[in-house]
């Protein structure tokens, strides 16, 4: 029999986990999560149309609960007050804590023993008690830097301060842009179940500096962020789930598995918040890694190699993507902006990942603005 | 009024935000209008631009050349180019690459030649050498040293916020010389 063990209690941890159990019944697939049940960190989360559509295949029921709930075909980007509207992929929203608890909710029924509150440290020697044990331990993974002469990490962090929010203001997606006397804050938000928007904060480090934000307390953090703003909350306040600054980090490993021990998810390698694609990225590490280990018929060690083969490059394509769109962030801060139309087309730019003729043709009426109004 | 078009094709950005500020150089002119055309719009009926006194064109260099998306609006002029309808009127072009040659000196040459072809008047850009000697820099205008037209130059890693500001004003200070130049020239005169 196949003994299975998961390492976090994630979104592509949990995922994993089910999709294994369901493809090999007879295995016993246990996931060991830090955390007690129900207790998480953070807000909504979004999966694109195309993440919806590459997902749907390989867990339709799991799908069908997350498409729809909270969706959005405009996205807006604002410099100080001044909306432009954009249109594109159809962006599908739900609470983190939503996804996790139907994943956990099928997993159970599939037959995954979940484990909460459990610390265990893995070890060489209990590697050897499991047929396959897969790390989803998350952007902090002791795994990741327990075994890390083997996988040899590189873990940045980016120079911008980010901070997670939540607000009860409705927003579409939104980039907005606010130019204060400390310097450019920006937010990224979006409405993602019926009551509840994110409301992500990401400010550079002189502005961070400036406002003091080191050596405050959450609730502190939270009121000053509410009146800077002011503008775009219209009196709702800012609700804070451990959310405390943090400089995103950016992981990449050089190896992705050690013996019978592989990585998935934000453990393996990150996007960043501001390409929204983070948990979409860790369930498609699961998938490609229980494609790997089918297509070997159960064979741990071809089953890994095919995961990294097949994965590898489209994951690096991504983080690519990634670290052009941090660039771009970080590079805010220093420089001026002025016209919200010029804004928005350079937004949709950073990436590389989006032509400019395909923009231009799903936003003629912005565009129109871009080509005639040069003065 | 005169008013000047600026033909452009873009993959990913770059060349759009140069052609829109040649746009803004030459609309920032008195007496004249500006605005910017998308190749894709025009080569289904390129007979638009026969409102435009000056045209300045620009296209991405792919491979040493023009893009296909101008090359097709080129083709696309044909029956204008048999009726000489746009004879006398005055021509400019811009180009952007990754490298910093990228071989745009090509470009520039196809889209003079398109211009010459039509029996347009070129308009170069008049600016010296912008980073010839030691204590010049690529913060100056024409840094790039292109005389036919403005030269533009973007790293492939980045989007239109790698571009740089000097390339940005060359291309603003081309705009603003071929709508100096429209506001002048009489090219029905010439017709005639």
């Amino acid at each position: 029999m196949k003994r299975i063990l998961v390492v976090g209690g994630g979104p592509a941890g949990l995922f994993f986990a089910l999709l294994a159990k369901r493809s090999l019944p007879t295995a016993d697939v246990v996931v060991r999560e830090q955390n007690p049940s129900g207790v998480t960190y953070g807000w909504g989360f979004g999966f694109s149309q195309s993440a919806i559509d590459a997902l749907r295949p390989t867990a339709p029921d799991i799908i069908a609960q997350l498409e729809g709930n909270s969706a959005h075909d405009v996205m807006e980007i604002v410099l100080n007050g001044e909306v432009v509207q954009i249109a594109g992929d159809t962006n599908h929203c739900n609470p983190r804590w939503a996804l996790l608890n139907v994943l956990e909710t099928a997993a159970e029924a599939a037959g995954v023993r979940i484990s909460h509150d459990d610390m265990a440290e893995l070890d060489e020697a209990e590697l050897e008690r499991w047929s396959l044990v897969v790390a989803a331990d998350g952007i902090n993974s002791r795994t990741r830097e327990r075994f890390a002469g083997a996988f040899e990490p590189t873990v940045e962090l980016t120079e911008n301060w980010l901070a997670w929010y939540g607000t009860k203001k409705f927003f579409n997606p939104s980039i907005i842009l606010h130019d204060t006397p400390d310097g450019v804050v920006m937010s990224h938000a979006t409405r993602f179940s019926a009551e509840m928007s994110n409301f992500t904060i990401e400010i550079g480090q002189q502005t961070f500096d400036a406002l003091g934000f080191a050596s405050m307390t959450e609730a502190e953090s939270v009121t000053v962020c509410e009146k800077l703003f002011a503008d775009y909350l219209d009196g709702e306040s800012l609700v804070s789930n451990h959310s405390p600054w943090f400089q995103a980090k950016f992981v990449h490993c050089a190896r992705w598995s050690y013996r019978n021990l592989v990585l998935i998810g934000d453990a393996l390698h990150t996007v960043h918040p501001s390409i929204g694609a983070g948990t979409r990225f860790g369930m498609r590490d699961a998938v490609y890694l229980l494609e790997g280990l089918v297509a070997n018929a159960w064979d741990v060690t071809a089953g890994l190699d095919s995961y990294e083969s097949r994965r590898k490059p489209v994951a690096d394509g991504f983080q690519q993507a990634a670290r052009r769109s941090i660039a771009w962030y970080e590079g805010l801060p220093h420089r001026r902006i002025d016209d919200p139309v010029k804004f928005a087309l350079e937004f949709f730019m950073r990436t590389g990942r989006i032509r400019y003729p395909d923009f231009r043709e799903q936003n003629k009426a912005v565009i129109e603005t871009f080509e005639t109004q040069l003065r | 009024m005169t008013h000047v078009g600026v033909v452009y094709d873009s993959r990913f950005g770059h060349t759009a935000a140069q052609a829109r500020a040649v746009g803004e150089g030459a609309a920032a002119v008195a007496e004249v209008t500006a605005r910017l055309y998308f190749v894709e719009d025009v080569v289904a009926e390129p007979e638009r631009l026969d409102e435009c006194d000056a045209m300045i064109f620009g296209s991405p260099t792919f491979m040493a050349s023009a893009s296909v998306g101008f090359k097709a609006f080129m083709e696309a002029t044909s029956r204008i180019w048999l009726e000489q309808r746009w004879s006398g009127r005055l021509a400019a072009g811009f180009t952007n690459s990754g490298g910093h040659s990228g071989d745009k000196l090509n470009t520039l040459i196809q889209l003079n030649l398109f211009a010459m072809q039509h029996g347009m008047i070129w308009v170069g850009l008049g600016l010296l050498d912008g980073n010839d000697a030691s204590h010049k820099s690529e913060a100056n205008l024409n840094r790039l040293g292109g005389y036919l037209g403005a030269m533009a130059q973007s790293n492939s890693d980045q989007g239109i916020e790698g571009m740089l500001a000097s390339d940005l004003a060359t291309a603003r200070a081309l705009g603003e010389r071929v709508a100096r130049a429209a506001g002048q020239w009489h090219y029905k005169e010439l017709a005639r």
